[in-house]
């Protein structure tokens, strides 16, 4: 309503303009414009019937004035939402008018896939995001800005780095796969790997559809739900408009991790037996009593983020265009240019009306862009490692060795010798960055990986469609539609070798690059039919499609010891090899794969009141994914909804006040996901010459050839079975929206590698054989009214989700996903529970000799725990999200907050390792110790404690994602200046953070797979940032 | 109008059909494979089918669970044994299993991760053995029809009679899989008798279609399968048998071969490393050359300490080994193994070549080019004498990794040490010395048990040839304690201890002490005890040995007769395939294991 209310009284002002200008004979005529519950319809314009060029518009409480010709007879009522209406002056000089709804207009439409429909026909459940609510975000990612909109869609960020993605998940995770459990994503119809290139700004709406019928149209590869894109068109309009928005983005590290400081450290060591009091530390020189580091801040500062976004739209009643050219630079907020993240994307939508039966267009995107990122999500000081080092570095090691002297032997060594690199700081030759001496372990500076990140990513993308409609007859549309990206990327790195300690050096330089290209194109037929006749509408979709896709790359690498002519900044490349290192080469092998299908639509309502929808799809696969006897797949659904509030029964007896709406509605269909399976997963072939021995004295390899495991012609896809039954609700003329649906979605055929007895002597191979149940509860919640000049609106979703493995091979047992260090803390896919959940000892509390109690299998208390009491410990998928956005208005002022959080999953962060006792720990373990938890003493190598639900936490949080306060100029200001909009605004994203988990990040925390949710490696925090932005439009 | 109507869809339904029906264009031909189908035909398909085998076998011997720490095959031949101490740096070292296997802990257990892996292992060198033969010989032979195809069918057959051997020999009643199985088989253990007579007339079948080693000088003679190192298999398998009239006559054929011969004295110490690589002694041994082309992941190499018996613990180390560089196992030779060897032949090359003492260790190997620097002169340039290396602080244990050294007697491995000359071009960490499956004094030694066993003087000849050629006191008698003596001092960590204690019924006699007695710790008196090696006590180096009793023995641990004698089946294995005696279908884990 508030949305409409803006747009309504921009249309109309130019009728208020015009309103200025009088003629000479003319008299005054007021009134006020109301809707049918007395409500004031403020921006309806009144014109002079005939005479455009006279008019007026109504003010926020309804009234107009005007002055008239002398002989104008009727005046028009017009607006936006209303029938409008033409009322005779007959001499009056005061005119009230009622205007009464037109409901064909509230009634937004929706796209569902090859069409669109209007929302109050939809009987499946699809939750619709709009532009304003994208507006203006921080964010760079269309997936990011999903976050909290919608309920029933879940948003994973595994790191808050510069250009880093998010991942969509539709109601829950169905799948034990690493992969494959997003959403199919289309954008303007073009089916994408990604919609992370999309920037916000340019989406007109996001689309989710999330039930089985709504998504079964995409058949195959459905299963996880469907986002549907459409960007940004030009709107029919006299004039186009330019717009212009910048953003600046000031990002810091927001919630920090809680690590213990020097004093709490080397108490805390010191009671483990490991370390001396803090006097014999300072005694033998392992410390200088005054070094406190805080490592977090000595990684992240502050980011500077720029976005400039450029365009102009329009339209007219034959086309209309859309170009847009966006702009970001991202420095994120580790210190120095190492995480940066620099994008330009161009938008190009344009559509023309060539003959009144033939119009074609396009919607193209251009990209190009360029990344590096730090190292995240690992344990392990390997090459790529780094930031879990802010976390387990000892407090007592200062940044930098700030003489020779200071170095460790291992360190020194490396200096003398002259081969190795010790890394240090740029701006202050002569000094080093440090090496813990406490520990040479994995707990590396994080400014050493910083400055030693020489890995860089930079691409061209093309992605766009181009359609062409043809409208033989009345009420068909046929639709033609060329779907392409093109796809180039070039990634390079080099490593030169270096020396911290015993665990992270090298002695090699290592030069690497890789070029890939890849092309996808889609071609879709397809004929809309829609006719009404009396009460009855009936519409009628088919189609075909057919997609083939090409990958291919080229890498090669160079290590060795002395490798190059040069080494140099100028040097670093592939061909200044001088013939002594060791070559590598990868790719080369095109990767293809196709698709065929048919898919069709039946709708069919009755007077508003009834509604059908059948959908259905047959996919066919090319044989890298199932074998020719199981390549095709068909997808039916069936979907009803009964407008209650359209019985005569209904609007009879109940006031249109009172309840303006109420459908119910349910849904039935099947989907599958196909991304599970590529690289012939279902057949058994020969690994041609992939063995070799050496029968010879000298190493002249004798090449061996064996099966590489044993075939499954049966393999087929993941499926889905799921229905829907939800409820539409809008309550006091339309103020209120409710909406609620349950679902209940039951994946089977999951793929599972199944390990034949030890016998066979194979060890493993692809079944179809498992099955995960969700289910959950959906509800959004919306209020929007407003007091005199003042706007507000509240929407709010909540969604709860079951999520539980219902069917594993029993031969499987389990399949294990992540551990961490040498714990047995793991986590397991395992029937009973829900996917991926952590299993460990059950922790019990303090035992009367001080050491750890755990719960035994039986429910006794034990403090040796065996592997049989190992035991579902928590869930690491939250069991409930949701989203509050409030938003307000008065007189050109506008504030949004907008807040989002999930509920009832846990998270461990993978910090102290028995393995290296001296590493930095989180605080918690410190205060606890003796409360909670044994002290140190007890625990410091013992592994069951570390691999108990003692070093779980709750991972709740809510963060307000937003608070923005924006000021548009008044346009009688900006008029002048020939500006059609200006607004300025501030914003604070991420900026609160409300959670226990004492870690960086409860959003991040993973280790980067699907499995690994829940144990926290060290990922790149969501930064808080402050913004600045100015949007104008002329 | 009308015509644009008909047009469009003409257009359109052309368009549809045009893409419609050709499901060719789902056909994507699978790159760098060929089908199954059209392999298992020619004589190169079989060659090519053979050296998979070999290829597998290489990786039951070494790698292993946990990779580069472990190679779980040495762990299982040598840990339960009374030869060596699984160190690991600290008593609860991260050893998959193998000091609780070495001490016989209470947490020696069904899920220990190196047995689960060396049965797994043994399984897919079957497997590969099964496909050449099933795909080459058939049930009677009707697939074979040609020379070649006869010989690689012959060396799987030797191959998997070998896994069998082992098998039966570490498990007592493993199933029995002769032939490629399906992926839902549930196989059932097999009767020790039956498999025993199984192994042994397999060894006999495949023999003729052997080649021999082409004398004792042919070095790939060495790195396959030969009708010698079958009739050496089989030998073993009938003295296991009792056969020893059998045995006798298998054994002795290889001697008198002229195929194999044992390598003089002062070759003893190459024995293991690259300079030994197929000498005349090796009856059998996989082959590992480092190849440029395979790169680092083609397996034909060993990480580091890939043998396991490997020590990281000194401050600096001698030029022959390889550079120090990541952690190590530090296993050591026992106590009662040093002391007996010490008693019979305190100098004798082997016992050199076989370990050091830690005196030895310090003073006679050169420390001249360790990391550029040479630490047998002083900054004069002189050498530093005996005693001054005694007194030389960049020598000895090193504190700065170890307070004190858990499980050591003060002595070190030498035999299986990874050297420097085994080194690959341009590595520190990584050696191509060969995997030494059995030895030509195995096979000597073997033949003088079961001619004591029948009373046979002609077996004394055999025992005194190794005796004589070790530089130890040779035997006037032959009797079972000599031969079981010389066959520890010689074979010692070549896997072949555990079987013979247990198969001569020593083994609760002589493994008592491991859970039993306390465990030795080793310090240097070099330092002030408690130091942590920062206070020096002006005292020479010398090996300080600290006993202290772990309380194995009291947490439950020690050799169990009637159990310890066999391994258990993995846990895995079992919970997979559990026996049922309804159907007898399963697999039976083995007594005192459930």
């Amino acid at each position: 309503m508030r949305k409409a209310f803006l747009k309504k009284a921009t249309l109309c002002l130019a009728a208020l303009l015009v309103g200025f200008m009088s003629y000479a004979q003319t008299r005054p005529l007021s009134g006020k414009v109301v809707d049918q519950n007395g409500e004031p319809v403020a921006g309806a314009s009144v014109i002079v019937a005939g005479q455009s060029s006279v008019g007026a518009a109504t003010g926020i409480d309804g009234a107009y004035r005007l002055m008239v010709p002398a002989q104008a007879a009727s005046i028009t009522v017009s607006c936006i939402g209303y029938v409008s209406q033409t009322v005779p002056i007959n001499g009056r000089a005061v005119i009230d008018v009622t205007l009464a709804e037109d409901n064909e207009f509230l009634e937004e439409t929706v796209v569902i896939g090859y069409g669109v429909q209007r929302k109050s026909d939809l009987t499946g459940a699809v939750a619709s995001v709009r532009s304003a609510e994208l507006l203006n975000r921080s964010t760079s990612d269309a997936a990011a800005a999903l976050q909290g909109k919608a309920a029933g869609v879940q948003i994973f960020n595994d790191s808050g780095a510069p250009g880093s993605g998010s991942s969509i998940r539709v109601r829950g995770i169905s799948s034990n796969s690493g992969s494959g459990l997003g959403p199919l994503l289309i954008v303007d119809g073009l089916k994408v790997d990604n919609i992370h290139y999309l920037d916000p700004s340019m989406i007109e709406s996001m689309e989710v559809l999330k039930d089985a019928a709504s998504a079964a149209i995409y058949g195959a590869q459905a299963g996880n739900g469907v986002v549907l894109i459409t960007t940004k068109n030009g709107a029919q309009s006299k004039d186009g408009t330019i717009f212009y928005n910048y953003k600046l983005g000031l990002s810091q590290l927001g919630h920090h991790a809680q690590v213990m400081n020097a004093q709490q450290y080397i108490d805390w060591q010191h009671t483990a037996g490991l370390m001396g009091t803090a006097e014999e530390l300072i005694a033998t020189g392992v410390w200088d009593g005054v070094t406190d580091t805080n490592w977090a801040d000595v990684l992240y500062g502050t980011g500077v983020t720029h976005n400039h976004t450029i365009g102009a739209q329009g339209g007219n009643d034959r086309g209309s265009y859309f170009l847009s050219l966006n702009y970001v630079d991202e420095n994120g907020m580790a210190r120095g240019d190492k995480d940066v993240y620099k994008r330009l994307t161009a938008q190009i939508n344009a559509d023309y009306k060539v003959k009144s039966w033939f119009q074609v267009g396009t919607n193209t995107s251009i990209e190009r862009y360029e990344q590096q990122a730090l190292g995240e999500h690992s344990e392990y000081a390997g090459s790529s490692a780094g930031l879990l080092g802010t976390l387990i570095i000892d407090p007592l090691t200062p940044v930098y060795f700030k003489s020779y002297d200071e170095l460790s032997s291992g360190m020194q060594r490396a200096v003398d010798a002259g081969v190795q690199k010790v890394y240090g700081p740029a701006e202050h030759p002569g000094w080093w960055y440090s090496t813990s001496k406490i520990l040479e372990g994995d707990g590396i500076n994080p400014l050493i990986y910083r400055d030693r990140n020489e890995k860089r990513e930079q691409g061209w993308n093309i992605r766009g469609t181009m359609f062409a409609n043809f409208t033989p007859i009345k009420d068909l549309v046929i639709t033609s539609r060329l779907g392409y990206r093109i796809q180039q990327k070039y990634s390079s790195n080099f490593e030169e070798p270096f020396y911290v300690n015993v665990k992270a050096y090298s002695t090699t330089y290592s030069i690497s690059a890789t070029s890939s290209q890849d092309y996808y194109y889609q071609w879709e037929n397809f004929a809309n039919y829609n006719h009404n006749f009396g009460k009855h509408a009936v519409g009628a979709m088919a189609g075909m499609s057919y997609t083939f896709s090409d990958s291919r790359s080229v890498g090669a690498s160079l290590t060795g010891e002395d490798p190059l002519k040069g080494y140099a900044e100028n040097f670093r490349y592939l061909t200044q090899d001088n013939g002594s290192g060791t070559k590598g080469i990868s790719g080369g092998a095109p990767s293809n794969s196709a698709q065929i299908s048919y898919f069709g639509r039946l709708t069919y309502s009755y007077d508003n009141r009834y509604s059908l929808q059948a959908n259905f799809r047959a996919d066919a696969f090319d044989s890298s994914k199932l074998s020719e006897k199981n390549r095709w797949g068909y997808f039916p659904s069936v979907s009803a909804g009964w407008t209650i509030s359209n019985e005569s029964f209904f609007k009879d007896n109940v006031s249109r006040d009172i309840i303006s709406f109420l459908k119910i509605r349910g849904s039935w269909g099947i989907n599958g996901n196909i991304s599970v399976l590529s690289g012939y997963p279902y057949s058994t072939s020969i690994s041609y010459n992939s063995k070799s021995y050496q029968f010879g004295e000298d190493n002249t390899l004798t090449l061996g050839s064996q099966p590489d495991g044993l075939a499954n012609p049966d393999l087929t896809w993941e499926t889905s079975v799921q229905t829907d039954i939800g409820l539409d609700l809008r309550m006091f003329n339309n103020r209120l929206t409710f909406g609620f649906d349950w679902f209940n979605k039951d994946t089977k055929d999951l793929l599972v590698r199944i390990s034949p007895v030890a016998e066979v002597g194979i060890s493993s191979t692809t079944v179809n054989a498992g099955s995960i149940n969700n289910t959950g509860l959906e509800f959004e919640l919306g209020w929007q009214d407003h007091i005199g000049d003042f706007g507000y609106s509240i929407n709010a979703n909540l969604s709860t989700l079951q999520n539980k493995v219902t069917y594993l091979e029993p031969s499987v047992g389990h399949i294990t996903g992540s551990g961490f260090a040498n714990y047995k803390l793991e986590t397991y896919f395992q029937e009973g529970y829900p996917v991926w959940f952590l299993r460990g000892f059950e922790y019990a509390g303090i035992g009367e000799n001080g050491k750890a109690n755990y719960y035994a299998a039986d429910g006794s208390i034990t403090q040796s725990p065996v592997d049989a009491d190992l035991k579902f410990l928590g869930s690491t998928l939250p069991a409930l999200t949701y989203g509050v956005t409030v938003r307000l208005d008065w007189k050109g002022l506008d504030l949004t907050v907008f807040g989002t959080g999930a509920g009832d999953y846990y998270l461990v962060p993978c910090v102290y390792r028995t393995q290296h006792m001296n590493i930095n720990s989180l605080t918690h373990f410190y205060e606890q110790a003796g409360k909670t938890i044994p002290t140190i003493d007890k625990i410091w190598d013992q592994t069951d404690f570390w691999s108990s639900s003692a070093t779980m936490f709750d991972g709740s949080y809510f963060k307000i994602k937003q608070i923005q306060l924006g000021y548009t100029l008044p346009k009688k200001w900006t008029n002048k200046v020939m500006i059609e909009g200006l607004r300025f605004y501030a914003s604070m994203d991420d900026w609160f953070v409300f959670t226990d988990y004492p870690g960086f990040d409860p959003e991040t925390a993973s280790t980067g797979s699907s499995t690994g949710r829940g144990l926290d490696k060290g990922s790149y925090p969501n930064a808080k940032r402050l913004l600045f932005g100015v949007n104008i439009s002329f | 109008m009308k015509k644009n109507i008909l047009s469009a869809i003409i257009c359109s339904v052309a368009l549809l059909g045009l893409t419609a029906c050709n499901q060719d264009l789902l056909n994507i031909p699978q790159k760098g494979v060929i089908a199954y189908e059209d392999f298992y035909q020619t004589d190169d398909d079989a060659l090519s089918a053979l050296t998979t085998v070999y290829d597998s076998f290489i990786t039951v011997v070494s790698s292993g669970n946990n990779g580069i720490n472990n190679p779980s095959f040495n762990v299982v031949i040598n840990a339960p044994g009374d030869e060596m101490y699984w160190g690991g740096g600290k008593k609860n070292g991260s050893s998959s299993g193998g000091q609780d296997m070495n001490e016989f802990r209470n947490t020696y257990d069904n899920t220990i991760p190196h047995i689960k892996y060396v049965y797994k292992q043994m399984y897919t060198l079957i497997y590969k053995c099964n496909l050449v033969i099933d795909n080459f010989w058939g049930e009677n032979g009707e697939l074979c029809d040609s020379q070649t195809k006869k010989r690689c069918v012959a060396e799987a057959r030797v191959v998997r009679a070998w896994a069998h051997f082992f098998l039966a020999s570490y498990w007592g009643t493993p199933p029995l899989v002769d032939h490629v199985l399906a992926g839902d088989a549930r196989p059932t253990n097999c009767d020790h008798q039956v498999l025993m007579d199984w192994i042994i007339s397999e060894f006999k079948a495949a023999l003729p279609d052997l080649e021999a080693r082409k004398g004792p000088n042919d070095k790939p003679g060495a790195y396959k399968i030969t009708s010698g190192n079958c009739l050496a298999f089989l030998g073993k398998a009938q003295v296991f048998n009792k056969d020893w009239e059998g045995a006798k006559n298998s054994l002795k054929q290889v001697i008198t071969s002229g195929n194999y011969a044992l390598v003089p004295q002062s070759e003893i110490k190459d024995l293991f490393h690259v300079a030994g690589d197929g000498n005349s002694e090796k009856v059998f041994e996989l082959n590992y050359v480092y190849n440029e082309g395979l790169g680092r992941t083609g397996g034909k190499y060993h990480y580091q300490r890939n043998n396991a018996l490997f020590f990281r613990m000194l401050k600096i180390y001698p030029d022959i080994l390889i550079k120090e560089e990541g952690w190590g196992n530090n296993c050591a030779p026992t106590k009662q193994f040093v002391d007996a060897m010490m008693a019979h032949e305190p100098n004798s090359a082997r016992r050199k070549a076989w370990f050091s003492t830690y005196e030895e260790m310090l003073t006679e190997y050169s420390y001249t080019n360790f990391k550029g620097k040479n630490y047998d002169v002083k900054s004069d340039g002189t050498p530093l004498t005996r005693e001054e290396k005694l007194m030389d602080a960049n020598r000895g244990l090193d504190f700065n990794k170890y307070d004190e050294l858990y499980a050591n007697y003060g002595y070190f491995f030498m035999k299986f040490m990874p050297w420097a000359c085994d080194l690959i071009p341009n590595s520190s960490t990584i050696t191509e010395e060969n995997r030494t499956v059995m030895r030509y004094p195995e096979v000597l030694l073997l033949y003088a048990e079961a001619c004591a066993m029948t009373n046979d003087p002609d077996g004394l000849q055999y025992l005194n040839m190794v005796a004589e050629r070790a530089g130890a006191p040779t035997y006037s008698a032959l009797t079972l304690d000599n031969v079981k003596q010389e066959k520890w001092f010689e074979l010692a960590w070549e896997g072949t201890r555990f079987l013979d204690l247990v198969r001569w019924g020593d083994a609760p006699t002589a493994l008592h002490f491991k859970a039993n007695d306390p465990t030795p710790y080793l310090d240097d008196e070099f330092y002030v005890d408690g130091s942590n090696g920062k206070k020096k006590s002006g005292k020479p180096h010398k090996a300080w040995v600290k006993w202290v009793d772990d309380g194995w023995a009291a947490s439950g641990g020690g050799y169990v007769v009637g159990k310890h004698e066999l391994y258990p089946f993995p846990f895995d294995v079992i919970e997979l395939n559990p026996w049922d005696p309804e159907t007898g279908v399963g697999l039976k884990q083995n007594p005192g294991w459930d």
